[in-house]
């Protein structure tokens, strides 16, 4: 009796502080992941920026529509492996096996409209992460405030739903056009299809939580 | 209402929650508090209003 007495508050303290440090811990990493997409984002618009400026510097990056995703490279991809007296060579083949079991382009043999697709694509899954890390972040503060079961993460976990949505819609199609040939692959992320559902699913548990919430704090 | 909130032991913000009839329950304890300080029975503050 006397050993529970003694142990029981140490325990619930301990859990209480790995709870705290568990979310410190989640917060610092979804921060960290936030700033990570903001350097991306910035990364992305400089070289959009300066491939304007001097293509002929990104002649030899080969572009690959890959599992879904689209896959750049230094135009030596994995199975490519160039006779010795070619060295490095990077320029169009269209006999390298490489290239034809991959479906890669070369940057510079891409038209306009499929290059201004892939960057919109991408340019625009690195806002809708940006804008589901700062619906965790929102999320994760108001848990640590001990605001959990409010209205507002009710609304936070249905917007990551609608930009799971969202993330899936857009990168369903992948597609890279030259002027011979072209590659159009559509792609199912289940990943993202289940944090959608379970975005989904937290939001009406979250509700019911609220629900919950309101009416013991309108019990006198 | 000050003072009944110290008597009872309820802050303003709760008493006014009862007094407007905002609130969605009362704890048994809360009522035997008020009946005491009030020297009255449940049915003297409560009242049955059908919708």
């Amino acid at each position: 009796m006397l050993i529970n007495d003694l142990c029981l508050p140490l325990v619930k303290t301990d859990v209480s502080m790995n709870k705290n440090l568990l979310l410190y811990l989640t917060l610092i990493g979804s921060k960290l992941v936030g700033g990570l997409l903001c350097l991306g984002l910035a990364l992305l618009l400089s070289l959009f920026v300066h491939w304007h400026l001097n293509p002929e510097h990104y002649k030899s990056v080969l572009v690959m529509a890959k599992d879904g995703n689209i896959a750049f490279t230094d135009g030596k991809p994995i199975s490519y492996n160039p006779l010795p007296n070619q060295g490095n060579v990077h320029h169009p083949d269209k006999t390298n096996s490489a290239y034809l079991s991959n479906k890669g382009f070369y940057l510079n043999e891409l038209n306009a409209f499929s290059i201004y697709y892939t960057f919109c694509q991408t340019l625009l899954s690195i806002i809708l992460s940006l804008f589901m890390v700062r619906e965790v972040i929102k999320v994760l503060k108001s848990v640590q405030d001990r605001q959990t079961f409010t209205i507002n993460n009710v609304k936070s976990f249905r917007r990551l739903g609608y930009l799971c949505l969202a993330m899936l819609a857009l990168n369903d199609i992948n597609y890279l056009s030259t002027n011979q040939d072209s590659s159009l692959s559509f792609s199912l992320n289940f990943t993202m299809v289940a944090f959608m559902l379970a975005a989904f699913i937290m939001a009406e548990i979250f509700k019911e939580g609220q629900y919950l919430s309101e009416q013991d704090q309108l019990t006198i | 209402m000050t003072e009944l909130s110290e008597r009872v032991g309820l802050t303003m913000a709760n008493l006014s929650v009862l007094k407007t009839g905002k609130a969605k329950a009362i704890r048994f304890s809360t009522l035997e508090a008020i009946c005491k300080e009030l020297n009255c029975q449940p049915g003297d503050i409560l009242e049955f209003q059908p919708e």
